[in-house]
């Protein structure tokens, strides 16, 4: 009998504590656009026209959810990305500054913002990519990275027009490719 | 600061076998919590970009504890000791220091973890000795006090980080508090009835300065590195009422 009601107990609190999620998702496909960071975080804009002080490129991802377990998010055991982001390459049609021309790889310019300013990442990936959502305030709404946001830290010499291209590899070799509007920058 | 909270704690749990001896005991102890409220705390002078302390009000929750000593009938001593601390809250402190500028944005999150926090808490250490007069009024005893002590209130290392909202870049701000003991003033009034002469409510005053020290680390986005120091007074306020269970070791005082 005294089994019995130590078991009970056990086994409710076993039911009762189903645990934090475990997630695991992949990406599956990539839009790239043009962004204002003169607001609390960068938003997405539509203008031709922009400060490089405040630029950004927003990486806006499609994350594809490959299985769940669990009730709750929780930011000691974030969503695992199934296939992680190996390598970023970022160019441009047009002359960024003296030193890139046309074409140059621009990503050392860049910044990963990574939802937080104390946890960004350099886009040249020399910090690895541990790109994750739990810095981010809606962590508990969105646990997926289903967002880049990479910041332009170094402005080119002088104002210019010009139209980002995106290739970003996975670690299995998947690529996604693609372009944000052409935007001037002063 | 530690080791005299330890010696008022380890009187608070001694002194009953102390005073249980004699008959006449005029000793006594007294514990329990106090609610209270931050009337103004500004910090003075302004010498960083962005105050490293709210201006708003706290509230503080402490516990005290202490032993007590009855001179005659209706005069004692108390020599007490607290622990707690002042509650900050992240949105709050936000949003009240990006009212007073719209050129920047700050980023802090108090309960993001333990390297970027500052914890939701101002720690407060008080001792204090008191003088209390009892007058009695039928059947309630109401007592005012006055006293002094010393106080430290610690402040958890956190850091913080400012972005121009016409720059991508932020500067990174690390800083690591240093306090000492500062003396503060209390005055207060307590009141119970003779029916329950154990549970002793009181209603506290307390002011004085807290001077800090802060050694901050100023870091840009490409890893350059500028340590400086910032020295600050604040004034502190606070009201507080609770109530504390006090142990009798003999009519003494209540009769």
């Amino acid at each position: 009998m005294k089994k019995i009601l130590l078991i009970i107990p056990i086994i409710i609190c076993i039911i009762s504590c189903e645990g934090d999620y475990d997630v695991s998702y992949e990406w599956i496909g990539l839009k790239a656009h043009n962004a204002d960071n003169s607001n609390m975080w960068p938003v997405k804009s539509s203008a031709d026209s922009m400060s490089m002080s405040t630029f950004a490129i927003k990486l806006v991802l499609d994350a594809d959810e490959i299985s769940r377990s669990g009730r709750y998010p929780d930011t000691e055991t974030p969503p695992i990305n199934a296939n992680p982001l190996d390598s970023l390459v970022i160019t441009s049609d047009f002359d960024f500054d003296v030193s890139h021309p046309a074409g140059t790889n621009l990503t050392d310019l860049f910044v990963i913002l990574n939802d937080n300013y104390f946890r960004s990442l350099p886009a040249n990936g020399s910090e690895g990519y541990f790109i994750t959502k739990i810095y981010a305030n809606d962590f508990n709404d969105q646990y997926n990275v289903d967002e880049i946001d990479l910041l332009l830290i170094n402005n080119p010499d002088f104002p210019s027009f010009q139209q980002f291209h995106i290739y970003f590899r996975l670690s299995d070799g998947t690529v996604f490719k693609d372009s944000t509007e052409i935007i001037y920058l002063y | 600061m530690k080791n005299g909270l330890l010696f008022i704690l380890v009187l608070l749990f001694t002194s009953p076998l102390f005073a249980q001896q004699k008959d006449e005991s005029r000793a006594y102890t007294r514990m329990g919590p106090q609610v209270g409220i931050m009337l103004t705390g500004k910090a003075n002078p302004q010498t960083h970009s962005v105050d490293i302390f709210t201006n708003s009000r706290l509230m503080s929750l402490n516990l005290e504890g202490g032993i007590g000593y009855y001179l005659n009938k209706s005069n004692r001593l108390e020599l007490n000791g607290s622990v707690g601390g002042f509650g900050l809250r992240d949105k709050k402190y936000k949003a009240e220091v990006l009212s007073r500028s719209d050129a920047y944005f700050l980023y802090n999150d108090f309960e993001l973890d333990a390297t970027n926090s500052t914890g939701n808490a101002l720690r407060d250490f008080k001792v204090v000795i008191e003088y209390i007069h009892d007058l009695s009024i039928q059947k309630w005893k109401f007592s005012p006090s006055f006293g002094g002590g010393l106080r430290q209130v610690n402040h958890r290392d956190y850091k913080y980080g400012i972005r121009e909202n016409t720059a991508n870049q932020s500067i990174i701000y690390s800083l690591t508090s240093h306090t000492k003991p500062n003396f503060f003033y209390r005055l207060g009034l307590r009141f119970f009835h003779e029916r329950w002469p154990d549970a002793e409510w009181y209603l506290n005053f307390s002011g004085g300065d807290v001077k800090y020290s802060y050694s901050i680390q100023e870091t840009d986005p490409f890893s350059n590195s500028v340590p400086f120091t910032v020295n600050y007074r604040r004034h502190l306020l606070v009201v507080s009422a609770g109530i504390k269970l006090k142990i009798l070791f003999s009519d003494y005082g209540t009769n």
